[in-house]
Parts: C-alpha cells; sequence; structure tokens
C-alpha cells in the first residue's frame, strides 16, 4: 500500500469537516445580516466584574443566610437586563435568595456597584456535609448589546442542629457542627436526691405517726393509744375535760373501728366475743365505758378514768394485746398451707 | 292538769309492776311489753303487728284493764264508715228508731284504749277521722265536741290478706308513736306452757290477774309531761339523735349500706321531724323506766326501730319487700352512726 492510499479517508475526512464548518460560519453571517441580533459588548465598554467577597464556607445550620456581595464595574448606560437578575424566593431545594441589594461602591472605583445576594440555607442536615449553591449569572445590557457576568458556584459545610446547651438563653445556645458536651448536673441531683430523701423521710414519719404504716392501720389503738399520748403531753396528765372528752373518743373509735360498727356500752359483751383477745380487760373496758358515759351524757361521774392516765394504761394495754394478737394472726402471706388427709 | 304533784318515783314502780303484771299475762313477751308501757308513758299511738292468734287483744285487754278506764274495739271492714264509730242506729222495743253513742263516745272521756283490729281494711274516710281523732284527741257528734283526753289508739294491720284493704297513708302511719311486733316466743319451753299450760287457755281468766287501775289512767298525761321534763338529753345526744335521723333520709352520706339494695334509690322519704320528736319522747320513758334522768344511746336504739321504721318512705321496687329490708336497713343506721 502507497503513502497516497494510506492518508485518503484522512484527506477525506478532513475535507468534510472543513467544509461542513465553513458552510456553518457562511449560514451565520448569513442570518446575521438578515436578522440583527443583540451585540456582544466591545471590548472596554460593558460590565466588568470588580470582585465578589464571600461569606464564611463553613459551619451552616438550616435557616443561616450566605451574603455574597458582587462588586462590579458598570459602564454607563448598562442596565440589568430584564430577568437578569435572579428574582427574590428563587432557589433550588437547598438555597432560597432572600434578598437582593444594589448599592452604590464607588469608594471601590469610580462606577462601581455592589450586587448583595443574601441566600438562605433551606436544608437540614443530618450530618454534617458540603453543600454546592449553584453558579448564577448576572445578565445586563446596553441597547442591543448584552453582557453576563459568572458567578462561580460555591461550596458550604452544613451541619445538624444540637441540642441546646443553656436553659437560660437556649436559642443562642444551639450551635451547628458543634459536639454538645454534658452538663454538670451532678450538684443538681445531689441536691435533688437530697430533698427527696428528706420528703419521703417525712412522709414516712407521718405515716407511721398517723398509724398508717407498718401495718398500724389495722391496728386501730395503737392510734389511739398515740393520740391519747399526744393528747397526755399538750394537757398534762390530769387534763381539761374536753381533752379528757377527746381521749375517750379515741376509745371509742379504736373499739369501733377493731370490729367494723359502733360498741355501745351494752354492746360489750358483743365486742368481746368478736375480739376474744382483749377478754382479760373486760372489767376495764367496761368501766371507761361508764366513765365515758358520765362525761359524754352527764351521768353520775364514775370514780375510774376520771384522769387521763387511766385512760393511757388501758390504752397500752389494749395496744399491746392488739399487736400480740395482730403477730399470732396469720395474714394471707404466713399463714400455714393446708394439709390434706393422705389416704392410705 | 291534776293539782297533786307527780311523784315519778313512786309512778316508775307503779309503771315497773303493771309490766310485771303484762309479762304475767303473755308469756315470752318483755320486749313488746317494755314498748307498750313505754307507749303507755309517752301517750302516743301504737300500731300493733302480727299474726293472728299471738295475743294482740289479750295485750290490749290487759293493758286497758292495768291502766283502767273504758276499753273499746271495733272491726276495721270494707263497708265501715265514719259515722259508725261515732253512732249507731237501732229500732227500740217501741218501734221507734233510736240513735245511740257509737264505740267511740259511748263512754265518753273515760275511754282510755280504743283498738282498731284490722285498720287497713277501713276505707280512707274512716282514717281520716282517725288522723284528726288521733292528732286532737276530740270528735265531734251530736252537735257537739267530746274530748277524749286518756285515749290511745291501738291499732292492728292485716299484712297477709291483701283484698279490699286501704294502706293507711304515711300521715296516718306517721301519727303512731310506734309500730310494735308482737310475736309468738320462740323459747321451747314457752310454746309448751302455752300450749298445755291451761291458764293460757281462758284469756280473759288470765286478764282478769291484772290489777286494775295499776296506772290512774286520768293521771297519765301529766306523769308523761313529768318524765318529758325530767329526763334531759346532752349535746352529745342530740347530735347523735340528728346523725340518725338524718341517716334514715340520706343513708348513702352515712355510708349506710345493704347487700342488693341500690341505697341512692332506696329511700323516698325518711323519717319526719314529729318522727323524731316521738322518738326522743319515747327514749325519754325508757330511760325513766330504766331508772335514769339522762338520756343514753341505748334509749334511742331500744325504741328506734319501733318508733321510725313504719315513717320511712321506701321506693315502690322495695316496698313490696318492706318487712325483708326495713329491720335490716335500721340495724344497718345504727351500727354506721357512731357516738360515744
Amino acid at each position: 500500500m502507497n503513502d497516497a492510499h494510506r492518508f485518503a479517508p484522512l484527506a477525506r475526512g478532513l475535507s468534510r469537516g472543513f467544509a461542513r464548518r465553513l458552510a456553518h460560519a457562511l449560514f451565520a453571517l448569513l442570518a446575521a445580516c438578515i436578522f440583527p441580533s443583540p451585540g456582544i459588548a466591545a471590548q472596554g465598554d460593558g460590565v466588568r466584574l470588580h470582585d465578589i467577597a464571600w461569606p464564611r464556607s463553613f459551619g451552616y445550620r438550616i435557616g443561616d443566610t450566605l451574603p455574597i456581595q458582587i462588586t462590579l464595574e458598570i459602564d454607563d448606560g448598562w442596565i440589568p437586563d430584564r430577568d437578569g437578575l435572579p428574582e427574590v424566593g428563587q432557589g433550588d431545594r437547598q438555597f432560597e435568595l432572600r434578598r437582593l441589594d444594589v448599592a452604590d461602591a464607588s469608594h471601590r472605583c469610580a462606577q462601581c456597584r455592589t450586587y448583595t445576594l443574601e441566600w438562605q440555607l433551606m436544608k437540614s442536615v443530618r450530618a454534617p456535609q458540603t453543600l454546592q449553591l449553584a453558579p448564577t449569572t448576572l445578565r445586563f445590557r446596553k441597547d442591543n448589546q448584552v453582557q453576563a457576568i459568572a458567578v462561580p458556584a460555591f461550596a458550604i459545610n452544613a451541619a445538624p442542629l444540637l441540642n441546646w446547651q443553656a436553659r437560660t438563653d437556649w436559642i443562642n445556645s444551639v450551635h451547628p457542627g458543634y459536639r454538645a458536651q454534658d452538663f454538670d448536673v451532678s450538684a443538681p441531683l445531689l441536691r435533688t436526691a437530697g430533698w427527696t430523701l428528706t420528703a419521703v423521710t417525712l412522709l414516712l414519719a407521718g405515716l407511721w405517726a398517723g398509724g398508717r404504716l407498718g401495718g398500724q392501720g389495722a391496728r386501730p389503738f395503737a392510734r389511739a393509744w398515740r393520740e391519747v399520748r399526744a393528747l397526755r403531753l399538750a394537757h398534762g396528765r390530769q387534763g381539761d375535760g374536753d381533752a379528757l372528752a377527746l381521749a375517750f373518743r379515741a376509745l371509742h373509735r379504736g373499739c369501733n373501728e377493731t370490729v367494723g360498727r359502733t360498741v355501745f356500752a351494752v354492746g360489750l359483751p358483743d365486742f368481746l366475743r368478736d375480739a376474744p383477745e382483749f377478754d382479760d380487760l373486760a372489767d376495764d373496758l367496761a368501766a371507761a365505758f361508764a366513765a365515758s358515759r358520765s362525761v359524754f351524757y352527764g351521768l353520775p361521774p364514775s370514780a375510774r378514768f376520771a384522769r387521763f392516765d387511766d385512760l393511757y394504761t388501758l390504752l397500752g394495754a389494749l395496744r399491746d394485746r392488739e399487736r400480740l394478737h395482730a403477730r399470732h394472726t396469720p395474714t394471707a402471706a404466713n399463714a400455714p398451707a393446708p394439709t390434706t388427709a393422705a389416704g392410705h | 292538769m291534776h293539782p297533786e304533784p307527780v311523784d315519778l318515783s313512786a309512778w316508775r314502780t307503779r309503771a315497773l309492776d303493771f309490766e310485771r303484771q303484762l309479762n304475767d299475762v303473755l308469756v315470752g313477751m318483755p320486749r313488746t311489753v317494755r314498748l307498750m308501757t313505754v307507749a303507755v308513758f309517752a301517750r302516743g299511738h301504737v300500731l300493733l303487728e302480727g299474726d293472728v292468734g299471738v295475743g294482740k287483744t289479750t295485750l290490749l285487754k290487759a293493758v286497758a284493764r292495768g291502766i283502767g278506764g273504758a276499753y273499746q274495739r271495733i272491726e276495721g271492714t270494707v263497708d265501715l264508715m265514719p259515722g259508725d264509730l261515732v253512732y249507731h242506729t237501732y229500732v227500740g222495743d217501741d218501734g221507734r228508731p233510736r240513735v245511740e253513742p257509737g264505740p267511740l263516745i259511748a263512754q265518753g272521756s273515760e275511754l282510755s284504749v280504743f283498738f282498731f283490729n284490722e285498720i287497713n281494711r277501713a276505707r280512707p274516710q274512716v282514717h281520716a277521722l282517725l288522723l284528726r281523732l288521733m292528732a286532737e284527741r276530740t270528735v265531734s257528734a251530736f252537735n257537739r265536741e267530746y274530748r277524749l283526753p286518756w285515749m290511745q289508739v291501738f291499732a292492728d294491720r292485716n299484712r297477709v290478706e291483701r283484698e279490699e284493704t286501704f294502706e293507711l297513708p304515711s300521715a296516718a302511719r306517721d301519727r303512731f308513736l310506734m309500730e310494735i311486733s308482737v310475736e309468738t316466743p320462740d323459747a321451747r319451753d314457752q310454746l309448751r306452757g302455752l300450749m298445755f299450760d291451761t291458764r293460757f287457755h281462758d284469756a280473759d281468766a288470765l286478764i282478769e290477774k291484772v290489777t286494775p287501775a295499776t296506772l290512774d289512767h286520768t293521771r297519765l298525761n301529766d306523769v308523761a309531761t313529768a318524765i318529758q321534763d325530767t329526763v334531759q338529753s346532752s349535746e352529745v345526744l342530740d347530735n347523735y339523735g340528728v346523725d340518725l335521723w338524718l341517716a334514715t333520709r340520706r343513708p348513702a352520706q352515712y355510708g349506710v349500706r345493704l347487700s342488693d339494695v341500690d341505697i341512692e334509690e332506696f329511700i323516698q322519704s325518711g323519717a319526719s321531724p314529729r318522727g323524731v320528736a316521738m322518738l326522743v319522747r319515747a327514749a325519754r320513758v325508757h330511760a325513766w323506766l330504766e331508772g335514769r334522768d339522762r338520756l343514753v344511746p341505748e334509749d334511742l336504739h331500744d325504741v328506734f326501730f319501733e318508733a321510725i321504721a313504719h315513717r320511712l318512705c321506701l321506693s315502690p321496687v322495695y316496698e313490696n319487700q318492706r318487712p325483708l329490708y326495713a329491720r335490716p336497713f335500721v340495724a344497718e343506721v345504727l351500727r354506721q352512726i357512731a357516738s360515744p
């Protein structure tokens, strides 16, 4: 094969590509003559990019704004083209234009103006991420001439919102890109634990004093004894008439609650039948009830139980028997298991 | 008012003697006799309840003999009219019509016990006359007013048969101091005595053993007034009585419960103020008979059921079963309401 044959396809390809380009150029020239179009600004007359002041490229979270200040040197007669500037509200899923300001920047150069595009970050990220602010074009016109200024893309680092760090100024304590430190809550925890312990202790003490703890709720005479003891401390061993009446009421309440019904003097035998643990105190109880009737109903005064001490002693004895009975009464928890007869 | 002052101590002795004599006549009924004695000295009218043949008439005749004064009895029938209590007419031997005083006024003011047997067989017109009679102890007849100052009405209700009966209105029931149940004794030896002891077979002979006029019926009103003036209550007991009363009206609020009963719906209306006044009146007599001049809760208890139960208006659903519910309800009220 000779060289002519070897380069023939290449020569054919080149000649075809050259012919096509030439045809395009001619067609374009013809079209430009028939349909006049906006021209390209001549060199040295138009809009020139002076500089761009970028915001920081890190530490953004949702809602933050990115002001981009574009300073342009604009010759006379050049104005922003219709739709040549982005509109407020325009944007993509990540950024949205919040503000577009134009300010004179003659301190920079004689014909300088600053266009401030304030974008807002609309995307919340789950983890630190780099987001791309798309390039923007600012287009200017003078008569039929158009000139576009390209604002390049800009990348920022966005971070998720973090837990607030301070109770008092929680809004400002939310920082992006910042790993929250745990509060040192040991002191308030200790303080709270101390107060809780104190409150629980007081509550338990109150319950105990009121006879509602440790099974005392089921021991009415223990409660009655406490009431009379308190009265005795407050009023002395003799006590006045009102205090003695209160003490007798405590005794009656103890009897009533023990058997679940009102116990009157004539009902004492029934009371002792239902609560045989007090059998040995039958005489004392009868005397106390008789004394109670003299206090409450105006019957002749009784020789016994005219003082606190007698009633206090009786209630102490009743309390002791009640406690003893409670210890020896099988409850559901400690009752012996029922025995079954083994038939052989 | 009798000019002589009332010696309550002596009268108590006579009252207890009267009670003892009644107990000799009516075997195994000490509580009934005590309640009758209370009613006599509280000067209240009494509804009697009990089956036939349990001794109601014997009891009343014995009471009338012990009190003194006249005794009259009338049978309640569906055709009984108010006039039949006041007069009766007949044709005399000479063929001329005669009008004579009826059982109410035949003995004039001497009438001390008037027994109305099966009162619920009489018509409401008769009940109306009885209302006035019990409230005012007067009756108008023959263009004049007859005063019956010492009369006590004892009435019996037939609770077995319901045909041709007219239930007493609550207003009439409320006039009765007590409703006393006359029951056959339970004790076997007493039952044997009633069967085989011949002295119980002749009721009239038995009644004659009661000393006539053991109590002077003309003095009973004065004695009753003296008892009420003498026996005193106390503030604690007053409060207890009020609690008992309110518990009959609003039982749920006072923790009164009955099994299988919606207690909120149980009571239509509780005891009336007159009822509780009568309760305390009877309780004072009870205290006096017990030898006290101060009221204690047991005095209220002993007469509470008889003085209050018949005044309670139960809801219709429970009214038909009153005997089933009334006593447990009253017992529960006494159980729940506490007093020192």
